[in-house]
C-alpha cells in the first residue's frame, strides 16, 4: 500500500537530475588531448566560418561543411601549451576563421559544442 | 658484433623453444588488468610523487583513513603539500588531512585556490564494475561527477592527475605532471573495474547470526529501516520498482551537510560548504555500495561520522529527516526514518557480516591466484599483504560488535598463516596459501549457509 506513492514521489522528486562530468580541470587539458586518447566526440581542424553573433562556425569533415552551435553553455579556451602555460579561458569573440581548433561535441546533443579549445 | 649477439640469441631462444612445452597464451585482460595495476600502485605521471596507490591503499581496502594516515612516514607522498614548497599553499590542508583523512577538490576552479575549495574524504574503488552505471550516465567520485570530459571511469585518471598530482599549483601538462596516454587509460580502467565485487549480492542471504538476520530484515523492509531504497541489494544502486528499470547509481541530497556538530567545522579550519553535484551544485551526493561499509570508515563524503553504527544512527536524526531525500521518504511513506538503538545496531551487525563475508571472498580470490603462480613478483606480494589485511579487517568488523567470535578467532589464525606466506619459499608460500584458502572457506560457512 505504502510502496506505489514511495514509487511515485521518488520518480517525481528526482526527475531533474542529470548527468555530469567534472568540467574544472578542462582548462589544464592541452588541446588534441581526448582527441589523441580516443575520445569519440571529438573533431579537430581549422575554423572554416563564424557567424556573426558566434553562435555558430563551420568546419569541414570529409569533404563537407559542417557546422556545430555555440550556445551559453560552450566554454572556450585558448590553448597555450606551445608555450609551456595552461589554457586561458576564451569568449566568442576569439572564434575567428582559419584558426586552429579542438571541439568536444555534446554526449546529448551532437550539434552543440561542449567546449572548443583554439590555438593560441 | 652486436648484430652477431642477437642472432646467437636468437637461435639460442629457438631452439629452447623447441625444446621446452608451448607456453599458453596469456590473457590479455589479465596482462590489462596487470598493466593498470602497476600503473596504479607505481606511476606518478611526472608529478609530486603521488600515485593512484597514494590514496587508494591495498592494505586500506583501496581507500585511506586517519588511522591509516598516522602510521605513515613525513616523507609520503600524501603529505606533498607539507615539503613541496610549490605545493605549501592550497593544495592541501595538513591538519584536515592528519587528522581527519580529508583532501582538497576544486571541483567549481582553481582560480581562488584559498577560499574555492571542498574537504572531501578518500572513497574506495571496490566493487566499481557494479556502482559505476545509471541510467543518467556513468557515476563516480562522492557527487558523482568525479570524472572529466565523458565522466567515465576511463577518463577519471586524467582529472585525478591534474588534481591530485601537480608539482606546483600552477598545473601546467608537461611541466607539472604529463597527462596519462590512452593504452594508460585503458589500463587502469581496467585494473579497477578487477578490483572487489564484480555484481551485487542478491538479498536476503541465509546468515546464521540472528542478530544479522534481523538487521537483513530491516534494512530491506521499506517500512521500517528503508535501507534498500537506495541500496538495493546493500549495493549503491537503488531500487528498480522503485525508480524504474535500469535506473542504477542515482545521486540524492541526504542533508550530511547540514550535520550539526561535523568533525572538520570543529577544528577551526576553513571547510566552505560543498554543495555535491554540478556546478552550481544541487547539493546532491552518489550513493556508495555499503557492502564495503564497515572497513572504510569514517562516513559520508566529509568523513562526518567515525562509526558504522553512527553512520545508519544518521537517518534517524533531523539532518536526513529535514532533507529532501528524507522528506520524499516522510512523503510517500506517511513518517521518516526512525528505529531504535537496537535496530541501528541489528542493521549495523548486518552490514558487519556482509563486510565480514566480502573480505572472505576477496581473500580467497587474492590467495588463489597466489597458489597459482609460481614467481614472487610485486602483484603476488601485493595480493598477499591485501589478504592479510582483508582478514584482519574481518576480525575487526566482527569483534568490533561481538559477531561471530569463533569464527574471528579462526581467521585471526588464518591471517597467521598469510603472514608466514608472505616470507615463505615459492613451494612453502603455494602451500601455505591453499591451506588458507581451504580455512577461509570453513569459516565463511560458520557464518552463511551454502547454497545446496
Amino acid at each position: 500500500m505504502k510502496l506505489l506513492p514511495l514509487c511515485t514521489l521518488l520518480v517525481v522528486g528526482l526527475s531533474a537530475v542529470s548527468s555530469g562530468a567534472h568540467p574544472a580541470t578542462e582548462r589544464y587539458v592541452p588541446m588534441g588531448y581526448w582527441t589523441s586518447v580516443g575520445a569519440t566526440n571529438t573533431y579537430i581542424g581549422t575554423v572554416n566560418a563564424v557567424t556573426s553573433d558566434a553562435s555558430a562556425l563551420q568546419y569541414e569533415l570529409a569533404g563537407q561543411q559542417r557546422s556545430v552551435r555555440v550556445d551559453e553553455r560552450t566554454r572556450i579556451y585558448i590553448d597555450r601549451s606551445a608555450a609551456g602555460q595552461t589554457n586561458f579561458i576564451g569568449t566568442r569573440a576569439d572564434l575567428k576563421a582559419g584558426r586552429e581548433m579542438e571541439i568536444r561535441f555534446r554526449d546529448d546533443d551532437p550539434g552543440v559544442a561542449r567546449w572548443i579549445k583554439l590555438r593560441q | 658484433m652486436r648484430r652477431l649477439s642477437l642472432a646467437v640469441c636468437i637461435l639460442l631462444c629457438g631452439v629452447i623453444s623447441c625444446q621446452t612445452a608451448p607456453q599458453p597464451d596469456p590473457d590479455p585482460v589479465q596482462a590489462l588488468i596487470d598493466r593498470g595495476e602497476d600503473l596504479f600502485f607505481n606511476e606518478t605521471f611526472d608529478g609530486n610523487g603521488r600515485t593512484c596507490g597514494t590514496c587508494h591503499r591495498a592494505e586500506e581496502s583501496f581507500g585511506l583513513s586517519p588511522t591509516f594516515i598516522s602510521t605513515l612516514p613525513d616523507d609520503d607522498p600524501l603529505f606533498s603539500a607539507e615539503f613541496v614548497p610549490e605545493l605549501s599553499s592550497g593544495f592541501e590542508n595538513p591538519v584536515l588531512m592528519r587528522e581527519l583523512g580529508l583532501i582538497i577538490e576544486n571541483l567549481d576552479g582553481f582560480d581562488d585556490l584559498d577560499n574555492n575549495f571542498v574537504m572531501r574524504g578518500i572513497p574506495h574503488t571496490l566493487g566499481l564494475s557494479a556502482s559505476v552505471d545509471s541510467a543518467l550516465g556513468p557515476r563516480l567520485g562522492w557527487d558523482g561527477a568525479g570524472s572529466p570530459d565523458d565522466g567515465t571511469l576511463r577518463s577519471f585518471a586524467v582529472g585525478a592527475v591534474i588534481q591530485h598530482f601537480p608539482l606546483s599549483t600552477d598545473r601546467i601538462a608537461g611541466v607539472d605532471f604529463r597527462l596519462p596516454t590512452a593504452d594508460e587509460l585503458d589500463a587502469l580502467e581496467a585494473f579497477q573495474l578487477s578490483l572487489g565485487r564484480q555484481q551485487d549480492l542478491s538479498l536476503p542471504l541465509p546468515l546464521r547470526s540472528t542478530r544479522a538476520l534481523r538487521g537483513q530484515a530491516i534494512f530491506n523492509d521499506l517500512t521500517t529501516g528503508k535501507c534498500a531504497a537506495c541500496h538495493l541489494n546493500a549495493g549503491a544502486n537503488a531500487n528498480p520498482a522503485l525508480l524504474g528499470p535500469g535506473v542504477g547509481n542515482r545521486n540524492f541530497n541526504t542533508g550530511v551537510e547540514n550535520l550539526p556538530d561535523q568533525p572538520a567545522d570543529l577544528t577551526g579550519e576553513l571547510v566552505p560548504p560543498d554543495d555535491g553535484f554540478g556546478t552550481p551544485g544541487d547539493g546532491e551526493f552518489n550513493i556508495p555500495p555499503v557492502v564495503e561499509a564497515a572497513d572504510t570508515e569514517p562516513f559520508f563524503h566529509n568523513n562526518s561520522v567515525a562509526t558504522l553504527e553512527g553512520a545508519i544512527a544518521f537517518y534517524n536524526g533531523e539532518a536526513f529527516n529535514n532533507s529532501p531525500a528524507g522528506q520524499l521518504i516522510a512523503q510517500a511513506s506517511g513518517s521518516g526514518i526512525n528505529i531504535d538503538a537496537a535496530q541501528v545496531d541489528a542493521v549495523a551487525a548486518f552490514l558487519r557480516v556482509l563486510n565480514a563475508l566480502e573480505n572472505i571472498r576477496g581473500s580467497i580470490v587474492a590467495l588463489e591466484r597466489v597458489a597459482a603462480t609460481p614467481a614472487l613478483n610485486e602483484r603476488i606480494a601485493r595480493r598477499l599483504s591485501g589478504a592479510h589485511a582483508d582478514i584482519h579487517d574481518a576480525v575487526r568488523v566482527l569483534d568490533d560488535a561481538g559477531l561471530h567470535s569463533p569464527t574471528a578467532r579462526d581467521l585471526e589464525q588464518i591471517a597467521t598463516i598469510v603472514s608466514d606466506a608472505q616470507g615463505a619459499s615459492t613451494a612453502r608460500r603455494r602451500e601455505l596459501a591453499s591451506n588458507a584458502i581451504e580455512r577461509l572457506q570453513s569459516a565463511r560457512a560458520e557464518m552463511i549457509e551454502e547454497s545446496p
